[in-house]
């Protein structure tokens, strides 16, 4: 990859790799330092990795320092804490969107994952797979099931309302 | 088992329907319903009744039971699913309309089942892109390395041999002059560079040609300042000479007779000993970093380049250009398809090049 290319890669991916991984951790400044982490292993691979490759190998590599900060937070004991506190985004949507929103709570971390990098980023199971290094099986298990249960979420609030 | 009766018949009838009864007891039926015919039609009607009762199995309902294996849904919700993944086949597809059809509820659970795609994201964006952005570098193949070395030479030694008694300082602020005195290669300062061990051994070759009888003069460095008030208190004087002792304003011919003083370890000057700090800053202010060989300056320049992580020929050219006032250009060409590469070094109008 170029400079010039991955300058590009800058522009195209830095938005969906920096939403991917706020709306998993809801904490900005950790998503951003994941994300500034990510380009700069990318930079340092520059000459490795082909441009066609760079979306995924951000994301995996975005992907697996989330995990990393996940379990940090994890053994620190403050990851609801961080959680709730400091992602704001949520009073921002408005209808199906905060509805979904709120359902995306719901899931597992791993579900919520898969289903984001599914319908935002419109993964194929293969390449979610070498993403977040589960088996094919195991995305679409945890996709199906996401979908169970975030359909479920919807029926309950619609009966609410 | 009893022997079979007029009271006790219906228990064999039942026995024979499930198949309970042994080849012995059903040759004992026969012969009772031999003897007995109208108890044939009533055994034909019990057999009917239980081929009823095992019709009733609800194939449907049956199928509503099962699980589908990967996933753990029932088959409805998996067929669902799998129509808002784009995952479905033809087959199921048309399993799942039959399915609609018969079940209404189905359809409001598949339209809860779209909802669940989530929107296109756009209000939540990274706003520090400008710090990710890289500044376009060229990268410098290893034997072009070796060009630049040897133009590095080349221009170094026009440079530096053309007009050495002319003073002119360039942008950057310094100026060429020759020195009569001979310079021991021994006194020279040893680079010591363990984690670049390549750097000694590379700025050796590019200055294998620059003469060292030849100093740099670099315009005057500002002196470390000194607090004010020690200033007005105990070294006003001290301040002064050392000004005065600056190179830079001097003229060429105290300039060449100073040179002399470059060998002295360090300006003798009368500084209050209790004042050590304000006496290790003025003895870093020694004459050799005002006027210093050609060699260590350069050495000086190309390392801090190095280790700064600049390549060495970016080190290189970016110097030269700056002492040669020229343009220096580095050009790469490769056509489709073919196995060679050219490659041009232009300083100014000389030009290297090569084909590889």
């Amino acid at each position: 990859m170029t400079v010039k290319e991955y300058n590009i890669t800058v522009g195209l991916y830095s938005d969906n790799v920096f939403r991917f991984i706020l709306k998993n951790i809801r904490d900005e400044e950790k998503a951003k330092d994941i994300v500034q982490d990510s380009f700069v292993k990318l930079w340092q691979k520059v000459d490795k990795v082909k441009v066609e490759k760079s979306k995924s190998y951000l994301f995996t590599t975005a992907y697996r320092m989330m995990i990393d900060v996940i379990r940090r937070d994890k053994k620190q004991g403050n990851w609801d804490e961080v959680q709730e506190q400091s992602y704001s985004h949520q009073k921002q949507y408005t209808g199906l969107s905060e509805v979904l929103e709120n359902a995306l709570s719901k899931l597992s971390k791993i579900q919520r994952s898969v289903v984001m990098l599914r319908d935002y980023e419109g993964y194929d199971y293969n390449e979610i797979a070498e993403i977040t290094t589960l088996s094919l099986s195991q995305v679409k298990v945890y996709i199906f099931r996401a979908r169970k249960i975030l359909k479920e979420y919807l029926v309950s609030v619609e009966a609410v309302l | 088992m009893e022997k079979i009766d007029l009271h006790n018949y219906e228990a064999w009838f039942l026995d024979y329907s499930e198949g309970n009864l042994s080849q012995i007891q059903i040759v004992e039926l026969n012969q009772f319903l031999d003897s007995n015919p109208e108890f044939r039609v009533e055994l034909e009607d019990f057999e009917e009744i239980i081929l009823e009762q095992d019709s009733i199995r609800n194939e449907s309902l049956k199928a509503s039971l099962l699980r589908e294996e990967t996933t753990g849904l029932i088959r409805a919700e998996y067929l669902m699913i799998a129509q808002v993944e784009g995952e479905i086949s033809k087959q199921e597809k048309a399993e799942l309309a039959v399915m609609v059809a018969a079940d209404s509820s189905l359809s409001k659970d598949l339209a809860m089942y779209q909802k669940t795609k989530l929107p296109i994201e756009q209000t939540i964006v990274f706003v520090e892109k400008a710090a990710l952005i890289q500044k376009e570098r060229k990268i410098i193949g290893w034997w072009t390395y070796a060009s630049a070395v040897a133009a590095a030479s080349v221009v170094a030694f026009v440079i530096w041999n053309s007009n050495p008694a002319e003073e002119v300082y360039n942008s950057r602020g310094f100026a060429w002059q020759e020195n009569k005195a001979q310079w021991d290669d021994k006194r020279l300062p040893r680079i010591v560079a363990a984690e670049k061990g390549e750097v000694q051994e590379i700025i050796e070759k590019v200055l294998f040609s620059v003469p060292k009888n030849q100093f740099a003069k670099v315009k005057r460095q500002k002196a470390p300042t000194l607090s004010k008030k020690l200033e007005k208190r105990e070294i006003p004087r001290v301040v002064k000479s050392l000004e005065q002792a600056n190179l830079a304003e001097l003229p060429n011919d105290a300039l060449l007779k100073e040179n002399k003083a470059i060998e002295a370890p360090e300006i003798s000057m009368k500084v209050p000993t209790k004042f050590p700090k304000v006496l290790a800053k003025i003895k870093k202010v020694k004459l050799e970093q005002d006027f210093v060989p050609i060699q260590k300056f350069a050495k000086d320049k190309i390392k801090k380049g190095l280790l700064k992580g600049k390549t060495f020929s970016e080190t290189v050219i970016e110097e030269i250009a700056d002492i040669s006032n020229e343009k220096i250009t580095f050009e790469t060409n490769k056509d489709k398809g073919s196995l060679f590469e050219s490659f041009a070094l232009n300083i100014g109008k000389l030009s290297i090049s090569r084909n590889r």
